[in-house]
């Protein structure tokens, strides 16, 4: 029997002031903040009955909020797994091309919520699905063309024909002066 | 109570509820192959679940959580990826017995083992209504208000590795479920001036930006493969032996009672869900089945029975707090009391006594999703292996669209994509750093009840309500659960981690649950 003393494996990390972890903390906590005082600023106008929750929420929120600000200045955190109804990010090795797909993925959402409001779902989503399977799956040609006639379909056949979605103005549309197209679908008034 | 059943029979078991059942079943065996259970598209399920009667939506909601669920161990036995956390433990011995040739059995002795859990999973949640019932009779707004106050910062205490980070969630879920125009309370809160707050937080683009987005991002940013050579061969093991895996399973009734049980047990247990209970399970059987210390890893088909019993279970027991005092134990849950409340359904103690039909409709179609999906897994396992292994950047943008227009269905504005963008930023943070994002969701879901008993608790009592001796009862018992939960979730990191040590993680190598990185806590 080794009668060496075990090496006590590191309980804590400590992490830098430029990881996104602490930044993405700060704006959590900042949130919160946000949120706790414009409560505490609405509080004296409000109903009796409308102040209860609000001032309990307050009082269990401020010591934790405290808790995790010391947390932050401390920069220490735990290595042990924590949470057990979430599974967290899957890593891999190639740190680099995860970034890179990161940036991808949040710059391709940005640009499909930005092409719904400024040229609505009709044209912005199928047109954005076939670009970004052209761009980054390198789909067949069929096989994107078959995928954008879907999501078309999708929306002028359950959205637009089935729903009926009331559809809000796009801001291309509003800019030429020409009322939404898909809001006045003939095919509604038809049926 | 018999009545009820025959009620909710009647009104479940017609063309409208059976269609949207019939209709939700390959959705549901599809995303439960994506990483992530399959979060995402539950989304597109609840922006359809508002404009049905609700019985066609439980049978959509409930039948998809259950069949969802089905579908994670193809993967797990097939490729040796877990199709979600609650899996893991099943590639310990079926991953093995894939490399053995053994592929078939194991798929076969898993949803025999899955079906019965299942179904002795809603066989407990029907056994416990009439009980249940008469103590909730015990209870008056003081009691449901404390409940629903306890069932938010239990989930936030419990589904942390660290306590401060899930209480500061849920007082933010807290937080946010209080804005907009409160009719109980006749008041309008945190709008800062814009209309659209007005009506409150919907929780659909909460759950899109919350859940969905990251899962999605998760799926894109790891771009996990398999290779495809690999895959053919296991498929065709796949096909054979099915039945023979069955009869396996079948010769082990004793360790499916067993393991349903705790699967059942832990369920009910508030924020716990069924990875605590698969690995309890497995670790169980290692320590008690006959043999078992040597066989476990090396491809055991017990190894298999245990863990998928206990899965399947879950989905009865879960329902039990998530339907009788509102407290969810997992996310997806969470979800399924969002769906309720937008049907005009109240979930928790009124759910069974003004909804006990309804209530009885779940037992129905958790029973009934594994009775019918089982048989439809076991004959196309091969097809849906291979949507397992679809490119997730094919896969993506498909997700991306049909959840966005999803989002947008919540209220039909373009606020509504903002509001998703808010809430994805915030949900792809919490999820890379082990924030728990379920007590957000829940505090947001149950703040209208929470505020509604509490109005109604300080008028009738006031403060003397804090002395009253179901409202100390509750306490001590909410009390006694979180303590018996991270109790529980602390033994089950422990049994995880020392069950994997001793195998050797043997049965994972190559797999990418090996490059799992876990969350980290603090």
């Amino acid at each position: 029997m080794s009668t060496e003393p075990e090496e006590l494996a590191p309980t804590h990390r400590v992490i830098s002031w430029r990881s996104p972890e602490i930044l993405g903390e700060v704006i959590l906590l900042s949130v919160v903040l946000l949120l706790a005082i414009t409560y505490l600023l609405e509080l004296p106008g409000l109903k009796p009955a409308g102040r209860y929750l609000p001032i309990i929420t307050l009082i269990f929120a401020a010591p934790f909020w405290l808790i995790r600000v010391r947390s932050l200045f401390d920069r220490k955190k735990a290595l042990q797994a924590g949470a057990i109804m979430d599974l967290g990010f899957r890593f891999g090795g190639d740190a680099v091309a995860e970034k890179r797909r990161a940036i991808r993925f949040i710059a391709s959402v940005a640009a499909l919520f930005l092409g719904v409001w400024v040229f609505g779902f009709h044209l912005a989503l199928p047109i954005w699905v076939m670009t970004y399977l052209f761009l980054f799956a390198k789909a067949k040609p069929i096989v994107i063309l078959i995928i954008g006639i879907a999501f078309e379909g999708l929306l002028l056949g359950v959205h637009d024909f089935i729903i009926d979605v009331p559809w809000p103005e796009p801001l291309f549309w509003r800019l030429i002066g020409v009322e939404y197209l898909f809001n006045n679908w003939p095919i509604n008034d038809t049926f | 109570m018999l009545e009820a059943m025959v009620d909710a029979a009647q009104q479940l078991f017609t063309p409208g509820p059976m269609i949207a059942f019939a209709l939700m079943i390959p959705i549901a065996l599809i995303a439960g192959l994506m990483p992530g259970g399959g979060l995402p598209f539950i989304v597109v399920v609840l922006s359809f679940t508002t404009q049905l009667e609700p019985y066609t939506a439980i049978a959509l909601i409930i039948g998809y959580m259950a069949a969802n669920d089905l579908t994670e161990s193809i993967p797990s036995i097939l490729l040796g990826i877990p199709g979600a956390r609650s899996s893991q433990a099943t590639i310990l011995d079926g991953y093995p017995m894939a490399k053995k040739g053994q592929a078939g059995i194991a798929i076969g002795a898993s949803y025999t083992a899955s079906l019965l859990g299942g179904v002795i999973g809603a066989i407990a949640l029907l056994a416990v209504l009439p009980f249940a019932r008469e103590l909730l009779k015990l209870f008056g707004a003081p009691e449901f208000f404390l409940l629903s106050l306890l069932g938010i910062a239990s989930v936030g205490i419990i589904s942390a590795g660290a306590v401060s980070k899930g209480l500061l969630t849920a007082a933010l879920g807290l937080f946010i479920g209080m804005i907009g125009f409160n009719d109980v309370v006749g008041t309008t809160r945190a709008t800062f001036g814009l209309n659209y707050l007005w009506d409150g937080i919907n929780i659909i683009p909460v759950v899109v930006g919350l859940f969905a987005f990251p899962e999605i991002a998760d799926l894109v940013i790891s771009n996990t493969a398999v290779a495809k050579d690999r895959m053919e061969d296991m498929l065709k093991e796949g096909r054979r032996d099915t039945v023979r895996g069955m009869q396996e399973a079948l010769n082990h009734k004793l360790l499916i009672l067993k393991s349903s049980l705790i699967g059942v047990f832990i369920g009910a247990m508030p924020g716990l869900g069924p990875t605590p209970a698969h690995w309890i399970a497995y670790a169980q059987a290692r320590q008690t089945e006959p043999g078992a210390k040597e066989t476990f890893g090396t491809g055991d088909i017990r190894g298999v029975i245990a863990p998928e019993s206990a899965n399947n279970s879950t989905d009865g027991g879960v329902l039990i707090p998530t339907l009788l005092f509102a407290i969810p134990g997992s996310a997806p849950m969470a979800i399924v009391l969002g769906a309720l409340i937008l049907l005009g359904i109240q979930p928790g103690p009124q759910m069974v006594q003004d909804h006990l039909d309804l209530t009885i409709a779940m037992v129905y179609i958790i029973a009934l999703a594994n009775i019918v999906v089982v048989p439809i897994v076991l004959l196309f396992a091969a097809p849906l292996t291979r949507v397992s292994v679809v490119p997730p950047q094919l896969l993506a943008p498909v997700v991306l669209a049909i959840t966005s227009v999803s989002a947008f269905m919540a209220n039909v504005t373009i606020e509504d994509l903002a509001l998703v963008s808010v809430f994805a930023v915030l949900g792809m943070f919490m999820k890379a750093y082990a924030w728990p994002r379920p007590p957000i969701l829940i505090a947001i879901v149950l703040t209208g009840q929470l505020e509604k008993w509490m109005s109604i608790a300080i008028q009738t009592r006031g403060l003397s309500m804090l002395w009253q001796p179901a409202f100390v009862t509750i306490v001590i018992f909410v009390a006694f659960a979180v303590f018996m939960s991270l109790r529980v979730q602390s033994g089950t990191q422990r049994v995880a981690s020392k069950t994997e040590e001793e195998l050797g993680n043997q049965a994972i190598i190559g797999s990418s649950a090996s490059r799992s990185k876990p969350p980290t806590a603090s």
